[in-house]
């Protein structure tokens, strides 16, 4: 069974410019090229936030971090970036040994992640 | 009985080799965060043989009690032992990237350089209080090799 990562939208209360959504399964080498096709079209144009759920991930790999730092990429582009939420001891393990950790907005939960990006200035 | 040797052809079915991997090395005794970090780097090292290797190769796993070994195959042998980067790499090298978190990662990196294959060798001390004094070969007389107590 080759390893799948799903992405699926989160309903939640933010600012338009905000997207939401969540992994699941396994980001790695196999599927980390569609997954940044899926997450570039998602934010499409009109976002320049994106808060990840990592919740319901179990494993990232090297390639994916590469793709969330793709994606960070175009958003700083609006002045924007990525908040990760939710990082099991795993993920959070590559995360912080890669040193990568400090090119996200961490937050431990999908909660306190939206009551961030809602109290940012210029959120309303 | 807990098998010592075992090895699985590198395909694009990670997931499954990260179960293989995760299995043996808990059955080594290889536990928590520990046994994270082995995962984390072995996949690393499959990366690299279906990035960079010909995209076919070997990982076997073995161990003799004392230390958990990881030996990562692949079929064109262009990797060689200098590639391991002292420092994190800073540019978009991906596979200097790979190696780098391998070497923060296990407690040795090895890189076995022969005609037509390059092995990349992952070592775990399975008794964790051998680590800051050197390792198995630190101090005097022959470090234990089975049947040491490890706290839980």
């Amino acid at each position: 069974m080759t390893a799948a990562v799903v992405v699926t939208p989160v309903p939640a209360h933010v600012p338009d410019h905000v997207l939401v959504m969540a992994l699941h399964g396994a980001l790695d080498y196999t599927n980390a090229d569609r997954l940044r096709e899926e997450l570039t079209a998602a934010v499409g144009e009109g976002h320049r936030e994106l808060l990840l759920d990592l919740s319901p991930l179990d494993f990232c790999d090297s390639t994916g971090i590469r793709i969330l730092l793709s994606v960070r990429r175009l958003l700083q582009e609006r002045d924007g970036g990525v908040t990760l939420a939710g990082l099991n001891s795993r993920l959070a393990r590559i995360f912080r040994t890669t040193g990568l950790i400090h090119a996200f907005t961490v937050e431990p939960d999908l909660a306190e992640a939206v009551g961030a990006l809602n109290s940012r200035p210029g959120s309303e | 009985m807990v098998d010592h040797h075992r090895q699985w052809p590198i395909t694009d079915d990670l997931a499954t080799l990260r179960d293989d991997i995760q299995r043996f090395a808990g059955q080594a005794g290889l536990t928590g965060a520990r046994l994270d970090d082995l995962v984390i780097a072995a996949n690393e090292a499959a990366i690299n043989v279906l990035e960079h290797g010909g995209g076919a190769g070997t990982l076997a796993m073995s161990t003799d009690g004392a230390v958990l070994a990881v030996e990562v195959a692949d079929e064109v042998g262009t990797l060689s032992p200098a590639a391991v980067p002292g420092r994190r790499p800073t540019g978009r090298s991906v596979r200097g990237f790979g190696l780098w978190l391998m070497g923060e990662l296990c407690d040795s990196v090895t890189i076995e350089q022969v005609p037509g294959r390059s092995t990349i060798r992952l070592s775990m001390y399975l008794d964790t209080g051998h680590l800051g004094t050197g390792g198995p070969a630190a101090g005097a007389g022959v470090a234990p090799v089975r049947g040491n107590v490890r706290p839980i």
